[in-house]
């Protein structure tokens, strides 16, 4: 009576998961070494992991290779593949990070992984065209005035929030894969902004005046009520120049929910 | 002339496995001939420069995909969300070829990204046949299914010739045959190679693979793993020369996914099947005359 298939693949999923052969075994020709099957075992946390370490860089880097695998396993066992592609795989990590024991010698590891990840969903993201000067004029030309607009950030672009100050040392980790010196990270919440100009992801550190302008507008509101939030925040805000420059960089397109889904 | 076929002439060069360290000189590339192979689920992204090179070097080369995670032989059948997003990039890129393996990875929600083995029995042989048709129907083409490297032998109901050609008769799918896969499933099971090349129709195949393999780390030469990380091997060369003479001339296809070295290095492995398709063209010819 040949083995039934899904009973296999069942007892295939355990070993894969415990690393015990157990049934498994009874499926093979007499007197074949059963420890071949760790050819597939391997093959699958060399995949996800070999993943993790080309998802989560400055983590890596961080931590060096022989410590990042060990916890990328770990985090492979809790936190399995669902799709049949490893693109973007790992998105629970930072918040796995948060969890584990070396996040309390390094406080700020999670908020490194949320940087990998914010700079892995940019790079992937949909293009789009951004507004110009001219495509804004045209906007202005039909609605009667710019205000009134419904304009978002470029799907190309998402803002992370960490509790620990370190875009920049995360910029130097991701450049050089070191630090050459020690640095000091201060403990105070930074919000940054991650988003792709042309082949190249660009991140800056946002003021606290900047981020309300922006969750303003991911939360749907026109550039008007946006300005309004954001000198709320700061009087001195100063909206002309600084939408000139959200233009000049490339970070706005017209608001639709499509695009407003990304963020 | 079926449709492998039919497809399979515009391709009747060999190419090689595309990877991003090797996009502006592939796409530069005058190359006689040149095609390019992509991993389906390396393109299942919205945007930006990855997607943007694939569809510049598509302009100037014919492409084929190859999925490595659909899970065609699973217990369920490929997942609908995979399906429609292979469909978008074959609507996308009209690729010369599609293809996939005749291999399980998915069980439930949870993808074990490796390609697993399935036991040669009438049950798993009609998991297969549905996974393929749904497939297919699914990206609205045909595919070819490939053979898989076996590493240990599992209780079967028929050998591994006469189950793939089933489910290309039941599916209307083509064979893709990977020569180094068949080299280690021979070495590594005692499977005889030739014979299984011998057995297949020539008609149902559209595509050859070759790749390089390593010893394990424990078991040494005595057990081959297909890593994609060497050169391709001389026994392997050997066995394609064996392929395309009892075949007849096919799409070569150079496979390399690790410790990938620089776009000419690879280009100058694949002059070796360059010279060997040419070779057998010339045999063909002579044939013929």
């Amino acid at each position: 009576m040949p083995p039934a298939f899904d009973d296999f693949t069942d007892a295939f999923a355990r070993f894969l998961e415990s690393g015990r052969v157990g049934q498994l075994a009874g499926y093979c020709e007499p007197g074949v070494n059963t420890e071949l099957f760790n050819i597939y075992r391997n093959g699958y946390f060399r995949s996800t992991i070999d993943t993790l370490v080309s998802n989560y860089p400055a983590v890596h880097a961080l931590l060096g290779d022989e410590l990042f695998r060990h916890l990328s396993k770990q985090f492979v066992a809790q936190f399995p593949p669902a799709f049949g592609s490893l693109v973007g795989y790992g998105d629970e990590f930072a918040m796995f990070l948060d969890d584990a024991d070396i996040s309390r010698q390094l406080p700020y590891l999670p908020d490194m992984a949320r940087l990998d990840r914010g700079w892995l969903k940019v790079f992937f993201a949909a293009d789009c065209e951004p507004l110009t000067p001219v495509s804004v004029t045209a906007l202005i030309n039909e609605s009667g005035e710019a205000g009134s607009q419904h304009i978002a950030l470029i799907p190309a672009s998402t803002i992370v929030s960490l509790r620990y100050q370190i875009t920049d040392v995360w910029q130097l980790l991701k450049a050089k894969g070191r630090l050459d010196k020690a640095v000091e990270l201060a403990r105070k919440p930074e919000q940054t902004l991650l988003w792709r100009a042309g082949p190249a992801v660009l991140i800056r550190a946002l003021p606290a005046v900047e981020f309300v302008f922006f969750s303003s507008l991911n939360e749907g509101l026109s550039i008007e009520e946006a300005a309004e939030n954001a000198m709320e925040e700061n009087t001195k805000f100063d909206i002309d120049s600084f939408f000139s420059n959200l233009i000049a960089a490339g970070l706005l397109s017209q608001s639709t929910e499509q695009f407003r889904s990304v963020l | 002339m079926n449709a492998v076929e039919s497809v399979s002439d515009n391709l009747l060069t060999s190419g090689i496995g595309l990877k991003p360290a090797h996009y502006e000189q592939a796409l530069v590339s005058t190359a006689a001939g040149l095609w390019f192979e992509v991993h389906t689920e390396n393109y299942f992204i919205e945007g930006g420069q990855r997607l943007s090179y694939l569809r510049q070097i598509r302009e100037r080369f014919p492409i084929s995909m190859h999925g490595v995670g659909a899970s065609l032989g699973g217990p369920s059948l490929p997942d609908r969300d995979h399906l429609a997003k292979v469909r978008r990039l074959v609507d996308q890129l009209q690729p010369t070829l599609v293809s996939e393996h005749a291999v399980w990875s998915r069980l439930g929600s949870h993808y074990f990204a490796e390609l697993l083995p399935i036991p040669r029995t009438r049950d798993a042989l009609q998991r297969l046949v549905d996974g393929v048709d749904c497939y297919q129907d699914a990206i609205g083409r045909t595919i070819l299914i490939e053979n898989p490297t076996n590493y240990l032998s599992f209780k079967s109901e028929m050998d591994e010739v006469d189950f793939l050609l089933e489910v290309c008769g039941r599916t209307g799918c083509g064979f893709l045959l990977d020569v180094n896969n068949l080299y280690l499933s021979a070495h590594n099971c005692g499977l005889d190679a030739r014979e299984y090349i011998r057995s297949l129709p020539a008609q149902l195949i559209g595509e050859i693979h070759v790749a390089g393999f390593s010893p394990d780390e424990k078991f040494g030469n005595q057990l081959l793993i297909d890593s994609h990380a060497m050169p391709v091997d001389e026994s392997v060369w050997k066995l394609l020369e064996f392929a395309l003479e009892h075949l007849g001339p096919k799409p070569v296809l150079l496979e390399r996914d690790a410790d990938i070295p620089a776009f000419n290095v690879l280009m100058q492995e694949r002059q070796i099947a360059h010279a060997i398709l040419i070779k057998q063209g010339d045999k063909t010819h002579a044939a013929c005359v």
